[in-house]
Order: C-alpha cells, then structure tokens, then sequence
C-alpha cells in the first residue's frame, strides 16, 4: 500500500502543488496544503477509487485553500504580510524566479486575485491543461457551468487594469 | 426650406447614434465570444460572423489580440512542484502510520505485530489480555462502576432502628404498598413518651431563657409611641404633595 501511496505522490503532486502555488501568496503556505491534503489522500487511501484519485485530490485542494484563505482573513494582516515575506525570502524556488519577471508576476497576482472557483478552474484547465471532465468531477459542477465560470475567470483577467496596462507597454 | 433641413440632419444624427449603439451591442455580442473562439470551439455562421466582424472593427480586433496574447501567456504559466522534502516528510508520515492504518482499514493486523503463542492457561489469557487490552480495561471500568452504584443504591435497614425504619417505610411507601403496623410493646411506648416530654421541657426552658435576654437588651417603644409617630409620618407627607400642587 505504502509503494502505490508514493506512486500516486509522484503521480499528482505538480496538480496539486500547482493549484496551490497559484492559489497562495506563500510558498511555504502552499507546500503546507499539499502536505496536508496528501496526508488526508493517506488517511482515506482505501475508500477512494484508485481512477477518481486526481479528482478527489484536486477537490481536497480546492476546499483546503478555501479553508485557509477563510482563517487568514480572520488573522492579522501586517502579521501575515509579515510571514508571507519571510517566506518567500527565504525560499529561492522555480516559483521565486519566476515571480522577477514582472509580466508573469502581474498575471500571477491577477490569478491569485479571482475569487474562487473562478481561480481554481482557470488553473486547472488553462495551467494545468486538465480535460473538462476532470474539473467537472473535481469540483462537482457540470460541463456547462464549469465553462462558464472560466470565460468569466478570463474576462475577469483581461478586465484587470494594471495586466492591460502590461500587455499594452509589450506591444 | 431650414425646418427641412433640421429634420433631415436631426435624421441622421439619430440613424449614426443608432448605428453606432448597434455596432457597440455587436462589438460586445462579438466580445463575448473571444473565449469561444480561442478555444475552437466557434462553428459555421457564428465563425464566420466573428472572424468577419474583426477584420473590420478595429477595436474588437485589438480586444482579440490582447486577449490571445494574455491566454497564450497564461498557458505558458510553469506547473508548480514540490520540493523532496515535503515528499520526504509524507513518506515518512505514511512508513510510521502503516501498520496502524492496516489494522484501522483492513480489521486484522498484519503476522508481524502478533505476540507468539506462550504455553500454559494463565500464560495465554496473559496474552489475550495483552493483546485486548482496551477491551479489558473497558470491562474492568463497567464492572467497578456496577459494584460502585449496587453499593451505593443498597437498602440500609440493619443500621437504623425498628421503629424508625417501621415510620419511614409507612410515608413513602405507603401509597404503593399495604403497610403492615408495626408491633410495640406498652414498655417500649411508655420510654419513647417519656422521651418526648423530656425534650419538651427541654425547649420550653430556653425559650424562656431567650426570653429575657430579648428584654434585657432589646428596649421596645410604648405602642402609642409608635402610633403618634405614625401620625406625624403620614401629616407631614400629605403637607408636602399639596405644597407641590399639579404639574
């Protein structure tokens, strides 16, 4: 059991540390939530069917970051800006070099800045690439609405002032 | 020939305010659909409708490069992985945990973690014991608390006398049982009568000594003393409401 728990940790952990990174200011927070969610995939390993593990993975992700996105609001802000900039400096990850260049920082940020579940399926189908039949499993929506929501995700984005603002000083 | 004139150019400022409304209408009908488009997923009229009215409206057509330019970026975000350590961290948390889970999930634990089998009667409860030491700990518990509430809850007749056990049984169980009277001999009514009477000079003297001891600390007023400040309480009011007369 513990040889197909790490195959399935080699399998899935860029989905889920994916859709946290972009969810999460701090790193260090979105390692957090993959930790824990891949504990809770441990914990409920022999009630979960082996082929709807990525979607069960992804839902457990989506509603973990809710949840921390929920107490955080309740805490501190300066305390958590704070940490947050503690942890990213002292984390140099592929993420932090790619936070230098300015245009996929604008467009993290505006990512960052959706609301869910807008966020959570622009990452999933437009950075992860995942098939509309996964998003829909995962956030138990269905085809038409998950579409919906992410041509909305997308105006949202294009509608952000300061990625237009981007975009318009490239070209 | 003017008022002509006034008409035909208020027409057609109205036929441009129209056309133009319309063209913005279809400029966000056509905006509405760049989504669609970028995904493929435009068909027949709709796509020809939409490619058409981009090659000829400027702004759509700069609308539809910004947004392939910004989802083109946004596919080209990087996928995110862990550091090993995290890895590290959940194989380690799962090593530790293995051996509970499969006896959590699966109902019998593994050869591995069973004590092998000593000989002899005591020696195999020993282990049976061992090996359900939850189960008997809880049993242990339930027996204690039995004999606890049986201890408590026992009727305790043999400590008290006859009689007294004969009158409480006769007030509280009278209602639901016939009472049987209990049976006194003359001797024994004469010593609890002479009891009684003992107890009873003995609390009419120290309500007389209480008695006197009120008198000689306590001075009581005169009851007409009291009644003439009474009086006096009761004229003084009525005197200061008619001073303040109506609001």
């Amino acid at each position: 059991m513990q040889i197909e728990f790490q195959q399935a940790i080699e399998k899935h952990r860029q989905r889920v540390v994916t859709l946290a990174r972009y969810s999460l200011r701090s790193p260090a927070d979105a390692d957090d939530i993959a930790q824990e969610v891949f504990v809770k995939l441990w914990q409920h390993w022999p009630k979960i069917d082996p082929d709807k593990q990525l979607s069960w993975l992804l839902r457990v992700t989506h509603n973990a970051i809710i949840d921390f996105v929920r107490r955080r609001k309740t805490r501190n802000d300066s305390i958590d800006e704070a940490v947050d900039v503690e942890a990213q400096a002292a984390e140099h990850s592929q993420f932090d070099a790619l936070e230098n260049n300015q245009l996929t920082a604008s467009l993290t940020k505006a990512i960052r800045q959706l609301d869910d579940p807008f966020r959570s399926i622009l990452v999933m189908r437009d950075i992860q690439g995942l098939s509309y039949a996964d998003i829909e499993e995962s956030l138990e929506m269905n085809a038409s609405q998950v579409k919906v929501y992410l041509h909305r995700a997308r105006r949202k984005l294009r509608a952000d002032p300061q990625l237009r603002m981007r975009f318009e000083e490239m070209t | 020939m003017k008022e002509s004139e006034n008409l035909e150019s208020q027409k057609i400022k109205a036929e441009q305010q129209m056309n133009k409304s319309s063209e913005q209408t279809q400029c966000y009908a056509m905006q509405l659909q760049i989504d669609t488009f970028l995904d493929g997923e435009l068909e027949g009229d709709q796509h020809a409708a939409f490619v058409g009215h981009v090659a000829e409206c400027p702004g759509c057509a700069h609308e539809l490069r910004y947004a392939q330019n910004l989802y083109e970026s946004v596919l080209d975000l990087p996928k995110i992985d862990c550091n090993d350590v995290l890895i590290d961290n959940l194989l380690a948390i799962s090593a530790q945990s293995s051996t509970q889970r499969v006896e959590d999930y699966e109902g019998t634990p593994p050869e591995t973690t069973r004590l092998p089998l000593r000989a002899g009667l005591f020696a195999q409860l020993d282990q049976i014991f061992r090996e359900r030491l939850p189960l008997t700990i809880g049993f242990a518990a339930v027996s204690t608390l039995v004999i606890a509430v049986a201890i408590v809850m026992a009727p305790r007749g043999d400590t008290l006398p006859q009689s007294v056990v004969a009158d409480a049984s006769s007030n509280s169980v009278a209602e639901r049982s016939p009472v049987t009277p209990a049976a006194f001999d003359a001797e024994q009514v004469r010593m609890a009568l002479e009891e009684l009477n003992t107890a009873i000079d003995y609390l009419n003297r120290v309500s007389q000594q209480t008695e006197t001891m009120i008198g000689e600390r306590f001075v009581v007023l005169p009851l007409q003393q009291s009644v003439n400040s009474s009086l006096r309480r009761a004229s003084f009011s009525g005197n200061e409401e008619r001073q303040a007369g109506p609001i």
